[in-house]
């Protein structure tokens, strides 16, 4: 049986999909890339099994928050697919960060004190 | 999950995760190789950053796969990517791959030609609905429906070695048998009848019991008990539906309380008190007709049964006496009872025809049924009847004086046959009305 990691807070699939918006919103990244910056963007909080982003990243692009293109590499490593945030993926980032805000500074009216 | 094989080569035991992941999902096939090698880039990198921090070769990979996730999970949701939720609760569920050990049982081959030959079968079948009423033909549909979607998902989830396939196919099997053997028990004494079905399932036997085929079926994963649930109704109501739609009364179907036929006689006496003439005057009124009695086809309503409305009187006047008066109907329209084509005609004692029915139009709505020894029978013509309408027959019956003996009361016997399927009669005598109550079946028209 293979060892599975669980993250403290459980990350629904709508919050999943934002962090990733969020993550492209810096800069174009690959499934690698985008598991390991947010590893680090959260200092290990959110650290779920790592093929979860691809399943997450197939949804966005279906969604077309995302396009994605492939990058072949030097030295015989396999090519990587690079996803970028597409306009449409810009709008639902906002909207999605606004409600997120709306729902942080509800939840700390109630648990912040 | 426990693989049959690990490969040495790093490299090898990184792609065979990601095909255990693929063969538990239900990525479509224009996109499965884009996908592998995605998943596999991102194992080969974290296979080289474990390297890279002094991990030995083969360690290096387990730890990338274990990072991974694990290959069922990731499948499952790799599925929800690509269907709705539905789907991937459902037929993601029952059709993924189960990693089966290589090669093909023994058998293989012969089970999955059951499942394809059900679906086949079943398919051919749904011409019965063309001729069955409409509630009887949607539930036969819906049989028809649920027992070819089950059987074309099990002959796919066969190959994928899904272990509720087998099932499927093992129930199926136990049907043919057991269908098989009913032929055999019920054919007529001294008789020898050799069903092909059973022999096929009896050839099929082998294989669907034997520990190969339990062997390649066992890395399958459970599919839950919602699933099983689901799977076993759906089963039981694709192989049931068609015993229960023949038991039950189609409600788009009319019944003797739809039915409401009123007889009156009444009575001429002589001067001793006898009867010499009886009038019988009937009142046939539906309040409903069916609804495509014949099903989508109607194509056989010119060879089927009919309704038919029949009389008599006892003692009779007799056919053959002299003093006998075939039925009349007046008005409005005084259309003529058809005699039956290319039949004996009947003849009254004058050699003519006298039967009219009181009706309007339709034009030819009955026929006189020349057929029926001492009743004096009439059918009435497919499509002639309508549902509100109140149709009058009436009949007169005469005794010749001195040719017989005027019966004191004599007792009217009207019978109506609604197609083959149900007859009401109803009794009457002089100055006593009666109302027709249905008649216990089996009936046969002509021997009554």
């Amino acid at each position: 049986m293979s060892e599975q990691k669980v993250a403290g807070p459980q990350l629904s699939r709508g919050e999943f999909g934002l962090l990733i918006l969020g993550l492209l919103k810096r800069r174009e990244m690959y499934g690698y890339e985008i598991v390991a910056e947010l590893r680090q963007s959260t200092e290990g909080t959110i650290d779920l099994p790592e093929g979860t982003v691809y399943p997450a990243l197939r949804r966005l692009e279906r969604d077309g928050l995302i396009g994605g293109h492939w990058a072949e590499m030097a030295s015989g490593a396999p090519r990587r697919r690079y996803y970028r945030l597409t306009q449409q993926g810009e709008i639902a980032l906002n909207v999605g960060r606004e409600d997120w805000l709306r729902f942080k500074s509800a939840a700390d009216t109630v648990l912040g004190s | 999950m426990s693989e049959t094989t690990v490969p040495k080569d790093p490299t090898l035991r990184l792609r065979a995760h990601v095909e255990s992941i693929l063969a538990r999902s239900s990525v479509p096939s224009a996109d499965r190789g884009d996908v592998a090698e995605e998943l596999y880039g991102h194992l080969w990198q974290r296979w080289q950053d474990a390297l890279a921090a002094g991990a030995k070769t083969s360690e290096a990979a387990e730890q990338a796969i274990r990072s991974f996730g694990e290959a069922g999970q990731l499948g499952h949701e790799m599925t929800g990517a690509y269907h709705s939720r539905l789907y991937s609760t459902t037929i993601g569920v029952l059709l993924p791959a189960a990693a089966p050990p290589p090669g093909k049982p023994w058998g293989y081959r012969r089970l999955r030609l059951l499942l394809a030959l059900m679906a086949i079968v079943q398919f051919v079948l749904v011409g019965i609905l063309i001729g069955l009423t409409p509630v009887r033909a949607a539930l036969f549909v819906l049989s028809a429906g649920l027992s070819i979607a089950l059987s074309v998902l099990a002959f796919r989830a066969f190959g994928r070695a899904q272990r509720w396939a087998l099932r499927y196919c093992q129930f199926v099997l136990a049907m043919v048998l057991v269908q098989g053997a009913a032929t055999i028990f019920s054919a007529p004494s001294g008789g020898l009848t050799i069903p092909i079905l059973g022999v096929i399932g009896l050839w099929m036997l082998g294989p669907a019991i034997g520990s190969q085929m339990a062997e390649w079926f066992s890395q399958s994963r459970p599919i839950g008990l919602g699933l099983t649930i689901a799977l076993v109704t759906a089963t039981a109501a694709g192989y049931g539906l068609p015993y229960v739609a023949s038991a039950m009364p189609d409600p788009t179907q009319v019944s003797a309380s739809d039915l409401d036929l009123q007889v009156a006689a009444v009575c001429t006496r002589d001067a001793s008190g006898g009867v010499t003439a009886v009038e019988v005057n009937t009142h046939v009124r539906w309040s409903r007709l069916d609804l495509l009695p014949y099903g989508l086809g109607q194509s056989n309503v010119a060879n089927s049964w009919q309704d038919g409305f029949e009389t008599g009187v006892s003692p009779s006047g007799g056919r053959n006496s002299v003093d006998w008066r075939t039925a009349w109907i007046s008005i409005p329209s005084q259309v003529p009872l058809y005699l039956i084509s290319g039949e004996p005609q009947f003849t009254s004692p004058n050699g003519s025809v006298d039967g009219l029915l009181l009706a309007g139009p339709p034009q030819n709505l009955a026929s006189l049924d020349p057929y029926v020894p001492a009743f004096d029978g009439i059918e009435f013509a497919p499509g002639g009847l309508h549902a509100g309408w109140t149709y009058e027959i009436r009949q007169h019956y005469q005794w010749q004086s001195g040719t017989n003996p005027a019966p004191a009361d004599p007792l009217v016997v009207v019978r109506y046959a609604h197609l083959d399927r149900f007859v009401v009669q109803a009794l009457a005598s002089c100055e006593r009305s009666g109302t027709a109550v249905p008649m216990e079946l089996p009936y046969s028209w002509a021997s009554q």
